[in-house]
């Protein structure tokens, strides 16, 4: 097993007696902590644990650690540790003082900081030949090509995700390296043009002849008209090697995309598809969808339109469904819109959903009864995500036996139900996360969401069972049932993450 | 009835209902069929095999565990140990690994758990010292090679 025979030294009558794989099986039940010192015993322990060492690498920048980031990462690339070696995950960043290094408010040290940390990530991912997953979070100042040079190598690697791709100057001219392991790419924040986004996703994925998953989102800034996916798709075929490029997985977020019947051919295999408002998904496509008989099993939609509905109908084995209420849907506005889509949706699929996320959308989520109702016949459900606010109570107040009543339903009518996501109608909490608001609103808006969970704390659940599931409410630590005041009731109430 | 013979030559006749929790015999009395003939088991002394027998024993009757469910795989991590198992388990350190090494050769893979845990509950909250201390293993490296390992940690501990 090793070079010195050290693991197969074995003592009678001691704990060297033991083989290593029972050695293995005795140091394997304790954690990550643990095993740093477990290592430190003898060279059989050692030896013993090496492939319980961590295998995913992260290296980011936070306040305590700017200074020791080129230094982690000199010490990969000098081989003085064996995680180099051992290491099958890379995330790289977020490194914040990378984004601009010649940022003119950068002290001279923190930008000769910078210039080292770039210098040293292509030997630092030369020095991992094991990777088959990175994630690369910070600019790449021109290195795009370099890196994809150096992972092309690597047989294994499979995933990668890079955000901050760079300016299109530096890859105008670009020819990019073949990746024929490669099955999920993820390319975020792409602030390019139309001709040049178009430019390099048809170079890149040309590549790439075994892509199965495509994640594609460009930032706020991406200006000028749709880049169309056909085009892309059907030219990294022709380009490409190999010519059956055929996706399992597609994720679009905010960019000018547009979908049309054209693109069908390539995703004849699709199970996943993940569409955010801004992309442009024609009436055709979703016919064609539907012609072709692509049954997708995860679909994430941010306005949905009666096309999509249609598509929807057609699907036998959908999963999981997440969509936004659209502003307008058949001739109707305002809040007979969601009654409306759902009552078109949920009876299709309400024999194989296991995930319904409601989605804040062109009207406020505020379900009546009926709506409901919709829901709670959807069995199957794993995870819900919803919006409570019943139709008459759009105040700040939330009404505690409404409340009282859609959980007793849901402990009763969802036996298979994990997790149940409730947030306020009205309540903008990810801008809340993001923080991009003035603090009196913050306080305001924080006020709003613990009024809401002590809402719900206050709630007694009645149910012949006890509540399967437990409740996010917004960011806050989940509540779980406990037993309570009688006989069949509930509470909810804050647990720790750690008892989860 | 099944005979058995330790690697001190000494022979055991067990009920065919009380060894078959060994998926070893099992398999063996499924592939050779009725014999007279006694199984040789030169890696288990009779001191040892006695002890086997008596955790036999005393879950004859018991259903077998499916024998291609890993415990860690469903998720059983945990260091509990049953009452009886713990009592069984308190043995000199020398027996207690001649139990799990015969475990371990005769497929009986819920004593062989019972063993792990037994022994990694040993090492549960001690310091590196203090296990070798424990279990008499001497500290083979060389100062240089234990200065690398602190180092190497350092860095997986690093935040």
């Amino acid at each position: 097993m090793s070079p010195t025979g050290l693991v197969d030294m074995e003592v009678p009558g001691t704990i060297h007696a033991l083989p290593p794989e029972v050695l293995a099986e005795i140091l394997k039940v304790f954690g990550a902590k643990k095993h740093l010192s477990l290592r430190l015993v003898c060279k059989r322990f050692r030896l013993v644990l090496e492939p319980f060492q961590f295998k995913e690498i992260t290296i980011s920048a936070t306040e305590k650690n700017m200074d020791l980031l080129s230094d982690r990462l000199a010490s990969l690339v000098s081989g003085e540790t064996p995680y180099a070696l051992w290491g099958k995950a890379l995330k790289l960043g977020p490194m914040p003082m990378l984004d601009d290094p010649e940022d003119e408010t950068l002290t001279l040290e923190e930008s000769m900081t910078s210039q080292r940390l770039i210098s040293l990530i292509i030997p630092a991912l030369r020095a991992m030949p094991n990777l088959d997953s990175v994630s690369i979070r910070f600019h790449l100042h021109g290195l795009l090509v370099e890196v994809l040079s150096v992972l092309s190598q690597y047989h294994n690697l499979h995933q990668l995700s890079i955000t901050s791709i760079g300016h299109f100057q530096d890859l105008r001219n670009a020819t990019f390296p073949k990746m024929a392991g490669l099955q999920m790419l993820e390319l975020s924040d792409i602030n390019w043009g139309r001709s040049s986004t178009t430019y390099v996703l048809t170079q890149m994925v040309a590549q790439m002849p075994f892509l199965r998953r495509l994640r594609f989102s460009s930032g706020s800034e991406s200006p000028g008209g749709h880049v169309d996916f056909v085009y892309i798709l059907g030219n990294a075929q022709r380009n490409g090697n190999d010519s059956s490029l055929n996706l399992e997985g597609l994720d679009l977020t905010s960019n000018p995309l547009r979908l049309t019947p054209a693109c069908v051919p390539f995703f004849r295999s699709l199970r996943r598809l993940v569409l955010d408002d801004d992309i442009e998904a024609l009436p055709s496509f979703w016919i064609s969808l539907a012609e072709h008989n692509v049954q997708v099993e995860h679909l994430v939609l941010g306005d949905i339109t009666p096309p999509a509905v249609g598509y929807i109908h057609s699907l036998q084995c959908l999963r999981e469904l997440e969509f936004a209420p659209p502003f307008s849907y058949e001739g109707l506005t305002g809040k007979t819109v969601i009654s409306r889509v759902l009552k078109d949706v949920l009876p299709y699929v309400n024999d194989t959903l296991q995930v319904f996320r409601a989605r804040r959308g062109g009207v406020l989520w505020c379900a009546c009864e009926d709506d409901i109702e919709q829901i709670l016949r959807c069995r199957h459900l794993m995870e819900l995500q919803f919006f409570f606010s019943p139709r008459a109570a759009l105040s700040q107040e939330l009404p505690v036996t409404a409340l009282e009543k859609f959980l007793s339903s849901a402990s009763r009518d969802l036996p298979y139900l994990e997790k149940l996501a409730l947030m306020q109608t009205g309540m903008p909490d990810p801008l809340l996360r993001r923080g991009r608001v003035n603090e009196s609103r913050r306080q305001r808006w924080e006020g709003t969401v613990d009024l809401f969970v002590r809402t719900i704390q206050k709630a007694v659940v009645t149910s012949s069972r006890p509540p399967s599931f437990i409740i996010k409410a917004h960011d806050v630590t989940p509540l779980a049932a406990v037993p309570g005041p009688g006989d069949n009731q509930y509470r909810f109430f804050r647990v720790l993450e750690r008892a989860m | 009835m099944v005979l058995l013979l330790t690697s001190d030559n000494e022979m055991f006749s067990v009920a065919e209902d009380v060894i078959k929790r060994s998926a070893y015999i099992k398999n063996m009395l499924e592939d050779v069929g009725e014999s007279d003939l006694p199984i040789p088991l030169p890696n288990v002394e009779s001191n040892v095999l006695v002890k086997i027998l008596e955790y036999c024993e005393h879950y004859r009757g018991e259903p077998l565990p499916a024998s291609d469910v890993d415990p860690a795989e469903i998720g059983d991590r945990s260091l509990d140990i049953a009452d009886w198992d713990q009592k069984y388990m308190a043995v000199d350190q020398e027996m207690l690994f001649e139990i799990i090494l015969a475990a371990n050769y005769l497929d009986i893979k819920s004593l062989l758990d019972v063993g792990c845990k037994t022994v990694a509950k040993m090492m549960k909250g001690k310091s590196s010292e203090e296990i070798r201390t424990l279990f008499n293993i001497a500290n083979d490296f060389t100062p240089e090679e234990e200065a690398q390992i602190r180092k190497e940690n350092a860095w997986a501990e690093c935040r």
